[in-house]
């Protein structure tokens, strides 16, 4: 009767935080992940799905299936959104599972130059240093702003290169970043103080979002929060956790911890959720023996939705007379397990009307950068949710994650608007924050 | 064909003892089919000896046609041969009841009647309510296909049936699921039996769960002047939470022969029969509702029966085809199964064929998707059967358009022209049946020639 | 005891190139790689297909069995792989058929309140897109958030409301079915009692052994008006027993009646938080539906049940949340169960219900002759038992006790009148049991029926019927396992 080793007995290379026999043996592999998993509902296939992964995983670990190109790409190809862990009965922690199968590839599989080249550029090179993200999104800015991306759509150029609908989901820059709001803080408006929150502001975000970040500030400030968004805070880390690059990770958390260890706040607010799921765990990216730190810093964490919810609005709020929806943010629902708090806030808002789409539980493809890795995939994806999005006839979709919000709007460009009266406004997105602040009584 | 030597009806006789072989012309003109006779008939005590007597067929190539009180051997095409007719109303014990478990375990000679007596007194019933109801045994019902008005709530007898026990026609007992509510052990033999019409094999035993008998009960009668009408209530009643019995429309000329003229049923109408059971807040909450969906049909009377009024009423309807022979001296009933929201169309197109070919009709149609047609000649000359033979055969044709249909009940000269299984052009699984056919009764001693295809 | 087929047959180039030919190289994996993730399903047990394939349509079903039949090869079918017998398994290698790119519902007529669905339609799913019109379909198996309905036809599933409402069996109208001879046959319809034989009946539950079905007519029910969920929660296990027992004997019909024991339930409990006191010796989970009126009447007649036998406490959902939370906790028991011990087994058999509380203490005799501990979490109202086994399939000694344990359990059932299976399915997990229920001429029968359909044996081969060579144990093949593939 064939018999598994016992955990330890092939340990070769596993780190020791890497997952035991015992959390991959606890699944029970009775199948009900697979209608959860966006990409088994695309492919139907059990190596694309949550158990069919897991099992490769083990079989990796035990040696018994080579780590090559097949595992890396039945890898690469989950989006980490973590629906299967709220579908699990038996409580399996598959995004743990993903990262450090993620980072065995990360160790131990060559991947091809080109590839390398880029993971390099954009997980070490670029991510953990601000100021290459501004120069960066300069260079964007100009691009948009120039007349060159008008130019080069019409051109047909990229096309050629194949890139055509990944230039789509290149978001306009914000005219002004948010980095100067760094080290600043803002008092809370009308009244006495309620809370007292660290902000805090992501990477790529401060860029990109920085309209949301200050109407997410200027929401906390309506009602009672004075914000203080520490300096010296870096990118969370998610992206290079999702993708296994743990050491860039883990240099990012210390830097992180360091610059939230002031005291005096009540919580460590984001907007983001998928920041928000890997601050809150944090404590993985750490030996046993070092987690305390990071687990007194996870237990401040709070999603802005989350928290807003919990403490309870304060500020008055006027009419928004909208139709919208609500696609939840994996790592905000399966991540975090936050699924009622944005949808309390929405409905608190007078004149909105909340409906719920079909399958607004499943991933719409951003998936932190897989639209740009798993292009086809994530298009496939966003098709489908457009789709739904449409049924509901909402005038706005909203989310709870700026990643989303990027692929949302690729989304309305792409698919959303074809079917709709050209009359109609187009569907906007927006963050349940920008909702929040639209809705904030004019000062 | 000729008669079994006199060495193997000794044979026989040796088998089940010699009283329980008949072969005076007298008895056995109760085991006629399409009027004809047996050379015998069997009746053994035990499924050992109905194993026995098939063997027996067999090895002498002689025909069975399996029988309980025979109420229903009229069904299907005449056999081809027929020998002996195996009487099965010795088998009438009550094998095991748990009435705690609601369970039941029934030898297949039993009569439905005497059953429901026992079960009534552990306040238990089993939904068998159907034509011929006093006289038919449990084994009859079954292999018959047969199902009646309760089939709107408690399903076909398919649906209850747990287990069986059964000869198949190579004398052979076997047996199919068992006797507890949930149970996929296996295959489901039981279910396959069901309307084989004894042509695979002789049900011995059958497993039954058994049911609440209602507290209350009630028979709502709505009268339209219009089928629409009637049309409509079924559907508000199908569409609300309501959990009717059993949901009959009935045609009027039926409609009039159920009851003395009565106020609330006016002559020339439509008539909705709703049997309703449960509690008593349960009748009462249906008695309200259905006042208003009556209304709102534009019904023009509803009345509600209880009790003796209601029992006269509900089994004149069950044994509708005792009044078909009431009407008629040669009626045919056709049986044409639809989806439900098609039976307004097929009863009116069942009423103009009939029309066509001067046919009186009358028309029972059954919530589930069911339409009864009552084909009710005044004659029985060559001439109206002539008629009533191309009434029936379009009527068999509409059928398969709408689903499928098959000829219940006929006079036997009818049968000539006519095949009782209706249309099967465009169906491919008869290839199935018959390889079926061959694993149960090899030799074709069960029933042959009686069922669909030629079976 | 378990002896993996000797390395499974090579498919013949000739077999692979033409299954490639009629459905595109990228609906046939044959690489070792990837078809060792197809040896699987709920169940523990495990065999390898040579090959696996994803049909889109009737006709690329018919057509690749045609070639599979040509070749002599066996053929599988496998919808989500959630079944808990072995039943979607390549037993003796071969082809599994794999249905998960034939999920379109064909068509939803809401007035006669049917569906036809293609085989790999996710039961819920199917539920999801009645709902609004007030329907929905009735069997409802713990896994059906992922379970298809063709697998639901296969093993004639059931689930907690099957107890009101009938298994699978009882909501199938029709079939499409693509015999082994590439032929497609209609059986039964969309309208009741279609003249001849019932097919239907036949073939649902008949574990894919007969054919493949491609298409699937079945019949939706209407949503009740009023659903009450009460929760009893019981001090000692016998008087659980006994209240189930005088429920079924007062004839009073839940829509479903399930229990847990103590051991479950504080399993359950911590990872759920299902509300269940955790000092409680079983639990019942009893749910009425239907009319308002109907509803109120048989919650005061299991009101005085329940305390009559003793209930410490009976407890009314308040709201849609609560009654979700409390079916939460029961549908993942099984889950919370795995989190206690490296592996465990989950059995399936039926007693009749007069015969619970003697078959609890039978179970709990036989965890402590085989020394384990043995979790009850099952569907009381009608007698299917669901014993789970805890133990380590890293140690063959436990392992072997495990089986040892389960088939005691099973005897106990026979023996007492019950059945092998109530709706996993038997599948390989039990074929060898089967001489033990029916008798030779029973499953000679069976035999012949099968060979009506699939005379060369070559759909699902080992399944249901016994291969007549196994010792009679239950079969069990522990999880996780060493493959053979080379590294």
């Amino acid at each position: 009767m064939p018999v598994a080793e016992p955990p330890g007995a092939q340990d070769r290379s596993r780190s020791s935080e890497g997952p035991q026999w015992e959390d991959y043996a606890r699944c029970i592999h009775c199948g009900l992940c697979l209608n959860h998993c966006p990409t088994y509902r695309l492919w139907g296939r059990e190596a694309d799905s949550p158990r069919g992964r897991i099992r490769q995983m083990l079989l990796v670990d035990q040696g018994q299936l080579r780590l090559g190109e097949r595992f890396v790409q039945h890898m690469d190809r989950c989006l980490d959104c973590r629906a299967c862990e709220t579908a699990c009965p038996a409580g399996v922690e598959y995004g743990r599972l993903i990262e450090a199968a993620r980072a065995r590839i990360e160790q131990h599989y060559r991947r091809p130059w080109l590839e390398r080249a880029w993971r390099r550029l954009f997980f070490r090179t670029l991510l953990p240093h601000p100021q290459r993200i501004a120069q960066v999104a300069r260079l964007l800015r100009f691009y948009q702003r120039s007349g060159l991306q008008r130019l080069v759509r019409a051109s047909g150029l990229l096309h050629l290169l194949g890139v055509a609908e990944r230039e789509r989901l290149l978001p306009p820059v914000d005219d002004e970043f948010f980095f100067s709001c760094l080290g600043r803080t803002f008092p809370p408006l009308g009244g006495r103080r309620r809370a007292r929150v660290a902000f805090f502001a992501g990477c790529v975000a401060q860029v990109l979002f920085a309209r949301l970040n200050r109407a997410t500030i200027r929401v906390l400030q309506a009602n009672g929060c004075e914000v203080v968004v520490p300096a010296g805070q870096r990118c969370c880390g998610a992206l290079a956790v999702h993708a296994g690059v743990r050491d860039v990770a883990r240099e990012l958390a210390v830097t992180n911890l360091q610059a939230f260890s002031v005291d005096g706040f009540d919580a460590l607010v984001t907007n983001a959720a998928g920041c928000g799921a890997t601050l809150k765990e944090y404590a993985h990216l750490f030996p046993l023996s070092e987690r305390a730190r990071a687990g007194a810093f996870a237990a401040r964490v709070r999603d802005v939705t989350e928290f807003l919810a919990e403490l309870g609005l304060s500020a008055p709020l006027r009419e928004v007379r909208l139709r919208v929806t609500f696609q939840d943010s994996c790592h905000l629902l399966h991540g975090q397990r936050i699924g009622e708090a944005p949808r309390r806030l929405i409905r608190s808002v007078p004149g909105v009307e909340l409906v719920e789409m079909h399958l607004a539980d499943s991933c719409c493809g951003s998936a932190g950068i897989y639209n740009l890795t798993q292009t086809e995939a994530a298009f496939a994806l966003l098709r489908e949710k457009m789709g739904y999005v449409r049924a509901t006839g909402a005038d706005a979709v909203l989310t709870a994650n700026p990643g989303c919000m990027l692929q949302l709007r690729a989304g309305v460009d792409l698919f959303a608007n074809d079917a709709r009266d050209p009359a109609a406004r187009p569907i906007e997105v927006l963050h349940v924050m920008e909702l929040l602040d639209r809705a904030r009584a004019k000062d | 064909m000729s008669a079994p030597g006199t060495a193997a009806l000794a044979r026989l006789a040796d088998l089940v003892g010699a009283d329980h072989v008949l072969t005076d012309p007298l008895s056995l003109s109760r085991y006629a089919v399409d009027g004809r006779l047996p050379w015998a008939a069997v009746r053994p005590g035990t499924a050992e000896e109905v194993a026995e007597i098939v063997r027996w067929a067999r090895a002498e190539t002689l025909a069975l046609v399996p029988t309980g009180s025979g109420t229903k051997l009229d069904l299907g095409m005449p056999p081809l041969r027929y020998d002996v007719a195996v009487d099965c109303s010795r088998l009438d014990r009550i094998i095991a009841y748990d009435p705690a478990d609601l369970t039941l375990s029934v030898e297949a000679g039993m009569r439905v009647a005497a059953l429901e007596a026992v079960l009534a007194r552990h306040g238990q019933m089993l939904p068998l309510e159907m034509p011929f109801y006093d006289a038919m045994t449990i084994g009859g019902l079954l292999a018959s296909g047969s199902s009646g008005p309760q089939r709107q709530l408690y399903g076909a007898p398919r649906d209850f049936l747990l287990g069986a026990e059964f000869v198949t026609g190579e004398g052979r007992r076997a047996k199919s699921g068992g006797r507890v509510v949930k149970n996929v052990t296996g295959y489901d033999f039981h279910r396959l039996l069901i309307g084989s019409l004894g042509s695979l094999a002789i049900f011995t035993v059958a497993n039954f769960r058994t049911f609440p008998r209602p507290p209350a009960q009630a028979l709502f009668v709505a009268s339209f002047a219009e089928l629409d009408g009637a049309l409509a209530l079924r559907r508000a009643l199908v569409q609300s939470p309501l959990t009717p019995t059993a949901l009959e429309l009935v045609s009027p000329a039926l409609a009039q022969r159920l009851t003395p003229q009565a106020a609330w049923l006016p002559s020339g109408h439509w008539a909705v029969l709703v049997l309703v059971g449960g509690e008593r807040a349960v009748v009462e909450r249906h008695a309200h509702d259905l006042a208003r969906m009556a209304r709102s049909a534009n019904a023009a009377a509803l009345t509600r029966l209880d009790a003796e009024p209601m029992n006269r009423l509900w089994s004149r309807l069950r044994e509708f085809p005792s009044l078909a022979c009431e009407i008629s001296p040669a009626p045919a009933i056709v049986r044409l199964n639809t989806l439900p929201s098609e039976l307004g169309a097929l009863a009116v197109r069942a009423e103009t064929t009939a029309g066509r070919h001067r046919v009186p009709v009358a028309l029972l149609l059954r919530g589930v998707g069911i339409l009864y047609v009552l084909l009710l000649p005044d004659a029985s000359s060559a001439e109206t059967l002539a008629r009533l033979a191309a009434a029936v055969g379009e009527l068999l044709q509409a059928g398969a358009e709408y689903g499928s249909a098959l000829v219940e009940f006929c006079p036997p000269e009818l049968k000539q022209v006519v095949n009782v299984w209706g249309v099967v052009a465009r169906r491919n699984d008869l290839g199935l049946m018959r390889q079926l056919k061959q694993v149960f009764d090899p030799d074709n001693v069960l029933s042959p020639g009686r069922h669909i295809g030629g079976i | 005891m378990y002896s993996r087929k000797a390395a499974p047959r090579r498919l013949e180039r000739r077999t692979l190139r033409d299954l490639q030919r009629l459905l595109g190289p990228e609906n046939v994996l044959h690489e070792p790689e990837d078809v060792l993730l197809y040896e699987y399903d709920g169940s523990v047990e495990v065999a390898r297909p040579d090959c696996v394939v994803f049909p889109q349509t009737t006709e690329q079903v018919a057509g690749l069995v045609q070639i599979a039949n040509r070749d002599r090869v066996p053929v599988v079918g496998r919808g989500a792989g959630t079944g808990l017998s072995g039943g979607a398994l390549a037993r003796e290698g071969g082809i599994v058929v794999v249905f998960s790119r034939m999920n379109r519902i064909l068509e939803i007529d809401l007035e006669n309140q049917r569906a036809v669905v293609q085989p790999g339609v996710v039961n819920l799913d199917l539920t999801k897109a009645v709902e609004h019109a007030g329907l929905y379909f009735a069997p409802d198996p713990s896994s059906q958030k992922a379970c298809t309905i063709g697998g639901n036809v296969a093993e004639n599933a059931g689930g907690p409301h099957t107890l009101a409402y009938g298994v699978t069996t009882n909501h199938v109208l029709g079939l499409e079915l693509v015999l082994m001879d590439g032929s497609v046959v209609r059986v039964g319809g969309r309208t009741p009692d279609t003249p001849g034989y019932d097919l239907t009946g036949l073939l649902v539950g008949s574990e894919g052994t007969l054919a493949l079905v491609t298409e699937i007519t079945v019949r939706l029910l209407r949503a009740p008006e009023a659903v009450k969920t009460l929760l009893a929660v019981f001090d000692r296990v016998d008087d659980a027993t006994a209240t189930v027992v005088e429920i079924t004997a007062r004839a009073i019909t839940p829509a479903a009646c399930e229990m847990l024991d103590g051991w479950t339930l504080r399993a359950v409990e911590d990872f759920i938080h299902a509300g269940f006191p955790l000092d409680a010796a079983a639990v019942l989970l009893i749910e009425l539906e239907g009319l308002t009126e109907a509803v109120e009447v048989q919650a005061a007649q299991v009101f005085d049940v329940c305390t009559r036998c003793r209930a410490r406490e009976v407890r009314l959902a308040r709201d849609e949340t609560e009654r979700q939370r409390l079916w939460a906790g029961r549908k993942n028991a099984f889950g919370a169960v795995g989190r206690l011990s490296p592996s465990y087994y989950t059995q399936d058999g039926v007693i009749p219900r007069t015969k619970l509380p003697e078959t609890l203490h039978r179970i709990e005799q036989i965890g402590a002759t085989y020394g384990f501990q043995i979790g009850n979490v099952f569907h009381a109202g009608d007698g299917n038992l669901h014993p789970i086994i805890l133990f380590d399939s890293r140690d063959p000694d436990q392992f072997a006790r495990a089986v040892a344990a389960s088939t005691a359990i099973m005897e106990h059932c026979l023996s007492v009148g019950g059945a092998l299976t109530g709706e996993h399915g038997v599948g390989m997990e039990k074929s060898e049991l089967m001489p033990r229920m029916f008798t030779d001429d029973d499953l000679e029968l069976m035999r012949r029926v099968r060979d009506v359909f699939n005379p060369l044996g070559l759909l699902n081969p080992g399944k249901i019927l016994p291969l007549g060579k196994g010792c009679g144990e239950i079969r069990v093949q522990p999880l996780p396992l060493r493959s053979s593939l080379p590294a």
